[in-house]
C-alpha cells in the first residue's frame, strides 16, 4: 500500500483514545507506526541520547564528565530544559544562524560591509532570551540605522550589491523566512511555481532605495543603512514595467505605512512563516524535513506529514512564536529519541528510526577543539589575527575569525558550491587526508598538554585509559569486543604511549564519530 | 526581459514532461543513464584538459583582445604574433610567439556579471539552479572518461578550491584540492613518526572499527565515507605521487615555466595529465582589477607568460598537445571604460577564451569586436557553445542525461553547438 495512504489510514483514526499518548508527535506517529505495521521502536540509550541531545543544541560533543553525570541519574527531560537554556546552546545558535542569514556565503570583504561582533551577539542574545521568531523576524526584515546600535539591520546591510538593484535580498527573505524559491522570477515567471516576475520584483520594490552609508563615528568606523526614497515602485531591470511594491498576493501596503514594516508586518502572518520554521527546525533535529531540502518548497512536493507539521505550526503560534517550546516538543518526542539502528524496510518519512546526520561546519569545528584541543592550538593564531595591522579593523575581533575557521571547515567537508545551503558532510577525501596525515593534528594527538596526554595521565590502567578515550571521543565506553581488540593490541604494543595515539588516531577517523546519530 | 528561455529553468520544463507523460517516462528513468550514448561524431582527439584559470575575470583589452591607442585601450602596448589579424598585449611576448598553438575566441558572452554563479557557469555550462547541483567540468571528466592514473582522481585543482563541486554525481567524483604548490603532499604523507608498517595498523583497526558501525547503518551516507577513506589510502599510496615532484624535472624545462607559483602549477598540470588524470585546474587568481588594473594585469601577466607559454610548448615538445585540451578563461571580461580609479569594472558581452591542443586548431581567430571593445561585429560565442566544443573534442556525448538525486534527469550540457571554426 502507498506510504501516503496509509499515512491517511491513520489520520482517519478517531480522536485521541485514552490511552493515548498526551504527546503530539508520540501520538502522531503511534498511530502511523500501527497502521503500517511497524513494531514500537527501542529508545536509543543514554550515551547515544546524550551524544546526540548535545550536538543537536549546543554543537558539540559531550565531555567526558558530563556523560557520566548524565548515565547516573538519566533524566533526559532535565537534561533537555538545562541544555536548551544554556549558554552554549545560544552560541551554537548565533554561529548556525549566522552562516544561514548570510546564504553560507562569507567573501573576504564582508567584514567591511557588516559588524559581525554587533550582529553575532545580537543572534545570540535572541537565543539566550528566546525572542519569539516573529519578532526576531520583524528587526531584521525592517531594521535599519546604525549597524551597531541597530544590530539586525546587518542582515540586509549584507545582501546590498551597490551595483545592482536590491534583488538578493528578496532571494534570501523569501528563501529563509518562507521557505520559496523565488529566484528563477527574477528574470521570467516561474515556470512552475506560480510566482511571476511582477511578484518577485513588487517584493523587491519595498527595498528599492536601501544603500548602506560608511560614515566616520565617534569610536571610528560605522555603517548606516538608509533608505533613500523609501521604496515603493521601481522598474524591472531591462523592461518598460513597473512595479509597485506588492505582497504575494497582489496587494500593496497604504501610503502612509513605512515599506519595511508593512512587508515584516505581512511575512509574519503568511501560511508559510510558520511552517517553514517548523519545517527547519525539525530537519535540525530529526536529520530530514517534512519538505526537504528546508528552503525548497513548492506546490507539487507536497510536506510529508502534512498534519502533523500543521498541528505543529498551529501550537508554535499559540505558545507565541517562541522556538524553546517547539524544540523542547521535538526533543521529548519518541522519534527523536528513537534508536539509530536502521529500520529496514521503514520509509524514511515514518521517522521510526534515527538518521544519520552529517556534521555542519560548526560541528566539525567544535569536533576538533573538544578531542584534539584544536582551540587552544589556534590561540597563537587568533593573536596574530588581532595583532595583524595590515588588517581593518573591522577584521580583528574573535567573530571575524570565527567566521573564516567555519568557511575552513566547510571547504574541508565538500568542495563550498553556491547553492545557499549549509556544507555537509559527504564523505569528503580532503578531510579524511586532514585527520589522517595532517601534520598539525598529529601534533596535537602527541602533544604533552593534548587530551591524549592528559588521559593518560590520570587514569593508569589500559582499560581505564581505554574507557576514557573512548568517551572523548564516541561518547561511550568501549563494548566488549572493541574492549578485547584493544586491549590486545596494546599489549602486544606493551602499552607504548604510540599504541594509544593510533588508538585515538583511530577513533577520530571512524565512521561513527563523522556523524551525529 | 521577458523571456522564458533561461538556461537554469529548463530542467523545469523537462519535469513537466515527465508529470505529463506519467509512470512509463517514469520507469524509462530508472536506470542512472537515460539513454545510451549515441556515438559521438567524429572520433576523440582530446584525452584530458587542463584549465588555466584567471580567477576573477581577466581583462580581454589588457591581454587578447587589445586596442591600443583608443580611449579604451589603455597604456599596454600591443604586439604582433604569429596569427594573422591578432595583436596581444606588449607583456605576453612569450605567448605572442606561440600563437599558432592556440586559436582565440574574441566574442565569448554571458549575462551574469557576479563572481560566484559566472564561475559557477564557466565550470558546469549551467547557470545555478536551487533545484539542480551540476558537476565541475572535471568531475564529469573523470565520470565520462575516467581516471588513467593509479591511485590518483580524475580531477585535481592546483592552488585554490574549485569553482563546483561533484553536483549530482558521485561526491568521490570531487575534484582533489591541492592546496599548497610548495607543498602539495601536505596532507598526503605520513606524519612524522608513522611509519607504513604502523599505517597498515591503523588502517586494519580502523576498517574494524567502521565495520560495527556499518553493520547498523546501511545507509549511502555511511558507504560515501567509507569510499572516501579508501580513495584517500589509494591517493597515499599511490606510485604517481612522484607527480607531484617537481625536483626530477630538468632545470631547464622548470625555467620554461617561470618562478612563480602558477608557473610551477602549471608544470604539475603536465605531469599529472601524464601520468593520467583527465582533468587539471590551475588558478591565477587576483584579476578583480576595478582598481589600478594596469599595474596588476602587467603583474599577472608577467606570471602568465611563462606559464602557459612554458606549458604549450613543453606539452607540444612532448607531443602531448595533440590529446590534451587547454583552456584559457576566467568569469567574465572586464569594460571597455577605465573607471575613475584607473580600473575596469566586469564586463559579459564579449570577453576572451584561448583553446589548445585537444584537436583545436592553432593560428586561428574566432569573433570580432569594435573599435573601442564595447560591441561584438561578428561571431558571439555562448558559453554552451564552449563547453559543446570541449565536450565534443573528448568524445562525450553531451545530450546524455544524469538522474539527479531527486530524480531529475538533466542533460550533460542544455543547449550549445560546437565552435567548427576553431576544429583542427
Amino acid at each position: 500500500m502507498p506510504w501516503t495512504i496509509l499515512a491517511i489510514l491513520a489520520l482517519a483514526a478517531p480522536a485521541r483514545a485514552p490511552e493515548e499518548s498526551a504527546h503530539p508527535v508520540d501520538r502522531y506517529f503511534d498511530r502511523l507506526w500501527m497502521a503500517a505495521g511497524i513494531p514500537a521502536r527501542p529508545l536509543a540509550d543514554d550515551y547515544e541520547f546524550y551524544r546526540r541531545l548535545s550536538l543537536d543544541v549546543i554543537g558539540r560533543l559531550p565531555r567526558p564528565d558530563e556523560i557520566r553525570a548524565f548515565v547516573r541519574e538519566p533524566d533526559r527531560e532535565k537534561a533537555i530544559d538545562s541544555m536548551l537554556a544554556s549558554d552554549e546552546a545560544a552560541e551554537f545558535f548565533a554561529d548556525t544562524w549566522l552562516r544561514l542569514l548570510l546564504s553560507y556565503k562569507f567573501e573576504e570583504t564582508l567584514p567591511l560591509k557588516i559588524n559581525f561582533p554587533a550582529f553575532r551577539s545580537w543572534l545570540k542574545a535572541a537565543a539566550a532570551k528566546d525572542l519569539p521568531y516573529r519578532d526576531f523576524v520583524t528587526q531584521l526584515l525592517s531594521d535599519t540605522g546604525d549597524y551597531k546600535q541597530n544590530p539586525a539591520s546587518n542582515f540586509l546591510l549584507a545582501a546590498i550589491d551597490p551595483a545592482e538593484p536590491p534583488y538578493e535580498i528578496t532571494n534570501r527573505v523569501t528563501r529563509i523566512f518562507l521557505g520559496l524559491q523565488m529566484q528563477c522570477a527574477r528574470c521570467h515567471d516561474h515556470p512552475f511555481d506560480k510566482y511571476t516576475q511582477e511578484d518577485f520584483w513588487g517584493i523587491t520594490a519595498f527595498f528599492n532605495g536601501i544603500k548602506p552609508k560608511a560614515r566616520r563615528t565617534f569610536d571610528g568606523f560605522g555603517v548606516k543603512l538608509m533608505m533613500e526614497p523609501p521604496g515603493a515602485a521601481m522598474m524591472i531591470p531591462d523592461s518598460k514595467t513597473e512595479v509597485r511594491a506588492r505582497f504575494l498576493d497582489g496587494k500593496s501596503p497604504g501610503p502612509e505605512e513605512p515599506p519595511l514594516k508593512a512587508l515584516a508586518a505581512y511575512f509574519v502572518q503568511h501560511p508559510q512563516f510558520s511552517r517553514t520554521i517548523v519545517n527547519r527546525t525539525w530537519a535540525h533535529f530529526m536529520g530530514r524535513g517534512f519538505v526537504e531540502p528546508v528552503d525548497r518548497w513548492s506546490e507539487k512536493t507536497p510536506p510529508a506529514n502534512p498534519d502533523l507539521l500543521l498541528a505543529l505550526s498551529a501550537q508554535f503560534e499559540r505558545d507565541g512564536t517562541r522556538l524553546r517550546p517547539l524544540m523542547r516538543t521535538l526533543l521529548t518526542s519518541k522519534a527523536y529519541q528513537a534508536s539509530c539502528a536502521a529500520m529496514k524496510d521503514a520509509p524514511a518519512d515514518a521517522f521510526a528510526s534515527m538518521a544519520l546526520k552529517p556534521f555542519s561546519p560548526v560541528q566539525v569545528l567544535n569536533f576538533l577543539s573538544g578531542t584534539l584541543n584544536l582551540d587552544v592550538f589556534l590561540r597563537e593564531f587568533y593573536k596574530k589575527f588581532l595583532e595583524n595591522k595590515d588588517l581593518p579593523e573591522t577584521y580583528r575581533n574573535p567573530e571575524v575569525f570565527k567566521m573564516y575557521l567555519h568557511q575552513f571547515a566547510s571547504g574541508l567537508l565538500a568542495p563550498t558550491g553556491i547553492a545557499p545551503e549549509e556544507t555537509r558532510y559527504t564523505g569528503s577525501v580532503r578531510l579524511a587526508l586532514k585527520l589522517m596525515n595532517s601534520s598539525d593534528l598529529q601534533g596535537l594527538v602527541r602533544a604533552e598538554w593534548g587530551r591524549l596526554a592528559d588521559i593518560l595521565k590520570k587514569e593508569a590502567s589500559p582499560a581505564g585509559r581505554l574507557d576514557e578515550i573512548f568517551l572523548t571521543i564516541l561518547s561511550r565506553p568501549p563494548d566488549d569486543a572493541e574492549k578485547a581488540r584493544y586491549l590486545a593490541y596494546l599489549e602486544r604494543k606493551k602499552g607504548a604511549k604510540s599504541a594509544y595515539e593510533d588508538i585515538y588516531w583511530v577513533l577520530i577517523n571512524s565512521s561513527e564519530l563523522i556523524f551525529n546519530h | 526581459m521577458m523571456t522564458t528561455t533561461c538556461a537554469h529553468c529548463t530542467s523545469g520544463r523537462r519535469d513537466f514532461i515527465k508529470i505529463a507523460f506519467g509512470a512509463s517516462a517514469a520507469a524509462a528513468l530508472s536506470g542512472k543513464f537515460l539513454r545510451p550514448s549515441l556515438a559521438a561524431a567524429s572520433p576523440p582527439r582530446a584525452k584530458s584538459v587542463i584549465l588555466l584559470w584567471m580567477q576573477g575575470g581577466p581583462s580581454q583589452l589588457d591581454t587578447f583582445d587589445p586596442k591600443p591607442g583608443g580611449e579604451t585601450g589603455g597604456p599596454h602596448k600591443a604586439i604582433e604574433t604569429r596569427t594573422k589579424g591578432l595583436l596581444v598585449s606588449e607583456h605576453l611576448p612569450r605567448v605572442a610567439q606561440l600563437s599558432d598553438r592556440y586559436s582565440v575566441i574574441r566574442t565569448l558572452f554571458s549575462k551574469d556579471p557576479n563572481h560566484d554563479t559566472a564561475r559557477y557557469l564557466l565550470h558546469t555550462g549551467y547557470r545555478t539552479d536551487p533545484t539542480v547541483d551540476h558537476p565541475h567540468l572535471g568531475s564529469l571528466l573523470s565520470q565520462e572518461l575516467g581516471t588513467r592514473a593509479e591511485g590518483l582522481p580524475g580531477c585535481i585543482t592546483l592552488g585554490k578550491e574549485p569553482g563546483a563541486g561533484s553536483g549530482y554525481l558521485a561526491p568521490e567524483l570531487s575534484p582533489l584540492l591541492i592546496e599548497k604548490i610548495e607543498n602539495p603532499l601536505e596532507d598526503l604523507k605520513l606524519a612524522s613518526g608513522v611509519t607504513s608498517f604502523r599505517l597498515a595498523d591503523r588502517e586494519k583497526l580502523l576498517w574494524e572499527q567502521n565495520e560495527g558501525f556499518a553493520a547498523r547503518h546501511p545507509e549511502s551516507r555511511l558507504e560515501s565515507q567509507r569510499k572516501a577513506y579508501e580513495r584517500a589510502f589509494s591517493l597515499m599510496r599511490s606510485p604517481n605521487l612522484k607527480a607531484f615532484d617537481l625536483s626530477s624535472e630538468k632545470e631547464e624545462t622548470r625555467r620554461l615555466y617561470g618562478s612563480s607559483p602558477f608557473g610551477r602549477a602549471c608544470l604539475m598540470a603536465r605531469r599529472l595529465v601524464e601520468s593520467g588524470v583527465c582533468f587539471v585546474e590551475v588558478t591565477l587568481a587576483d584579476w578583480d582589477t576595478h582598481s589600478d588594473n594596469f599595474n596588476r594585469t602587467r603583474g599577472l601577466m608577467e606570471q602568465l607568460d611563462p606559464g602557459m607559454s612554458g606549458l604549450l610548448s613543453d606539452l607540444a615538445q612532448r607531443q602531448m598537445l595533440d590529446e590534451t585540451l587547454v583552456i584559457w578563461m576566467g568569469e567574465f571580461g572586464r569594460t571597455p571604460r577605465i573607471n575613475a580609479g584607473n580600473g575596469r569594472d566586469h564586463w559579459t558581452r564579449a570577453f576572451t577564451a584561448a583553446l589548445a591542443g585537444g584537436g583545436i586548431a592553432g593560428g586561428r581567430v574566432l569573433g570580432k569586436t569594435n573599435a573601442q571593445g564595447t560591441e561584438t561585429l561578428d561571431r558571439p560565442v555562448s558559453v554552451q557553445d564552449l563547453f559543446a566544443t570541449v565536450y565534443g573534442q573528448l568524445g562525450i556525448d553531451a545530450s546524455k542525461k544524469y538522474m539527479t538525486p531527486s530524480g531529475r534527469p538533466v542533460k550533460i550540457l542544455e543547449g550549445g553547438d560546437p565552435v567548427k571554426e576553431l576544429l583542427a
